[in-house]
């Protein structure tokens, strides 16, 4: 009882070397923090006071090394005699040292992840697996624009619409019990926000993390207005163009079968000026109805009839049916497309696209040596194909915008009707490509069609 | 073929029914044609035919759009009224929508559909058809 080793195991001895090899005999003391003294002393007057009762303590070691207080729990308990006389204490301990550093990484780790939590721009929300709160960072309280004061014991469906969104619960309840991490969208103050929430499972019950999307929603159903609103003004144009071209064209073929008796009866009518013009403006009539009727029925056809086919065959064929035209103008063609290309089309609209393009450069040609040059890329999932003449151009500055566009000519050409480009145009866009052009007047124009790149299909 | 065509033209149209009527009397197989201007006038009066075992025409151009009933109520009321009914229809249509094609092939008398206004050539193939089956 005057505070000496009396004895120490083999394990104590090796890790209190330090103090010396025989440690039996010295002072208790040397062993302790300096610190630590004052709570030993009192377990030891604990121990002299409830002998029978055992109290334990964590002390450190007296060791200055690296900052680091090595730290050990220790049980102590009265020593007695056969006449319950004192005679020490047993004090027998655990290394606390592994402890303690994880408990205290633990520690530094739990306040970065609190600094993170706080600071970021998702709010964060932590809930046990009764949903109750146990944790919520500032934004938070910013998103859902609630106090901080009311926060402790708060159930999850305090704080969020929980009640009205059954479907919402579900999946979280799901994400804890499965346990699986979940995203999903949840409105906030009746739809005036909107919350994107993401649910991880934790040991505890669930992390939620909340980001404000109300701007993208809000975007979003405008969006969604706004494309229905084009799909009902689409069908209503559909029908009345539908409802026109079939309307139309009974009338004009009628008025054409009608001229057609009168100029059988009275071959005078027939060969008169008013007989001749009537007739001509009746057959521009019908040709004008048969086009749109085409224009109007180029959307129901679209998906169904789409597939790959070789741009290379479609534009030789065209060019078959063009050589007496190119022969007659003289005109030089350069085809430059090497491999074979194969795009998503129809082949009648294919064949339609082609013929117009190049008929268009036979007949807006220009005076010196002319020359069609035909070409192809592929540029991000496109085949672009290019058809450009040294004709005579176009004043894009002045026409660029009306060159796609219906009955619009740009040249004093006896067969310019102004339809080509326009159904053309419509053609491609019904395919899901694109048209461009380039020009220059008197140097030439570049026509390049963008179609769908089927070469991957193809393979 | 040497008997004429009798053509029953069930059509409401003024304009066409003369310019068939007039077509139908410049054309060397077909005769004056049997006119009703709806569905319902022509039904009513194949019935009292069939009824009456009076001669028959030999073949119906039927026209779709019509008011009171359509063409479609008349193939409907035939096929339901006559179930031997063997007498061959032409449709006859402004514009040629698919969805009305396959409507019409439910219905084993249409043999096909023309498109309108009728032409020399549309009735060189109606009696063209009918000299292959009668």
């Amino acid at each position: 009882m005057n505070g000496e080793f009396v004895f120490v195991n083999e394990p104590f001895e090796k890790r209190y070397a330090f103090l010396g090899s025989k440690l039996v005999g010295q002072s208790v003391a040397s062993s302790i923090h300096p610190e630590d003294m004052e709570k030993c002393l009192n377990a030891v007057q604990f121990c002299i006071d409830n002998p029978k009762q055992t109290t334990s303590i964590t002390l450190r070691k007296p060791e200055k090394t690296a900052g680091l207080y090595y730290s050990s729990l220790w049980d102590f308990t009265l020593l007695q005699d056969g006449e319950d006389q004192a005679i020490g204490i047993i004090a027998i301990g655990t290394d606390l040292t592994e402890t303690e550093i994880q408990s205290r990484t633990a520690k530094c780790f739990r306040e970065k992840l609190n600094n993170v939590l706080q600071t970021m721009s998702e709010g964060y929300i932590e809930v046990n697996r009764n949903w109750e709160v146990v944790d919520l960072n500032e934004m938070t309280t910013k998103l859902l624009s609630i106090g901080t004061e009311k926060l402790p014991h708060q159930k999850l469906h305090d704080l969020l619409p929980l009640e009205q969104l059954p479907e919402v619960m579900e999946r979280l309840a799901k994400a804890m019990n499965e346990p699986k991490p979940a995203t999903l969208e949840l409105p906030y103050k009746g739809g005036e926000q909107w919350f994107c929430v993401v649910a991880h499972p934790s040991v505890n019950g669930l992390q939620l993390y909340l980001q404000d999307i109300s701007e993208r929603k809000e975007r979003e159903k405008k969006l969604e207005e706004l494309l229905s609103l084009t799909m009902q003004q689409n069908e209503r144009l559909e029908s009345f163009t539908q409802i026109v071209s079939h309307n139309l064209r009974s009338h004009t073929n009628n008025i054409k079968l009608l001229l057609s008796f009168q100029a059988q009866e009275q071959a005078t009518w027939k060969e008169s000026e008013l007989g001749k013009m009537l007739t001509s403006a009746s057959n521009s009539l019908c040709e004008s109805v048969t086009h749109l009727s085409e224009i109007a029925s180029m959307r129901a056809k679209a998906p169904t009839q789409i597939r790959p086919v070789s741009l290379n065959k479609t534009i030789l064929s065209s060019l078959e049916s063009l050589s007496a035209d190119l022969h007659a103008n003289d005109i030089t063609v350069y085809n430059e497309l090497v491999e074979e290309n194969m795009v998503f089309g129809i082949p009648a609209y294919l064949d339609s696209i082609v013929l117009n393009l190049l008929s268009n450069a036979i007949k807006y040609k220009g005076d010196k040596q002319p020359y069609i040059r035909i070409s192809s890329q592929i540029r991000m999932g496109f085949v672009a194909l290019s058809i450009s003449d040294n004709g005579l151009g176009i004043d894009l500055q002045r026409h660029e915008k009306k060159l796609f566009g219906m009955y619009r000519t740009f040249h004093d050409h006896p067969d310019a009707k102004g339809i080509g480009l326009f159904i053309t145009k419509n053609q491609v866009e019904t395919l899901g490509g694109s048209i461009q052009v380039e020009s220059e007047p008197n140097r030439g124009s570049t026509f390049t069609v963008f179609l769908p790149d089927a070469n991957e299909q193809a393979r | 073929m040497n008997k004429l065509v009798n053509c029953c033209l069930i059509e409401d149209n003024d304009i066409s029914v003369f310019m068939s009527k007039r077509l139908m009397a410049k054309h060397p197989h077909f005769d004056e044609p049997l006119v009703f201007t709806n569905g319902t006038e022509a039904f009513e009066a194949f019935k009292s035919y069939l009824q009456t075992k009076q001669a028959l025409p030999d073949v119906i151009v039927l026209d779709l759009l019509m008011p009171i009933w359509d063409g479609w109520d008349f193939l409907d009321a035939i096929s339901d009224e006559f179930p031997d009914w063997s007498l061959p229809v032409f449709i006859i249509t402004s514009s040629i929508d698919p969805a009305d094609k396959k409507r019409a092939e439910k219905y084993p008398s249409v043999q096909s559909l023309l498109e309108k206004p009728l032409t020399e050539e549309t009735l060189d193939r109606i009696a063209s058809h009918l000299s292959k089956t009668i």
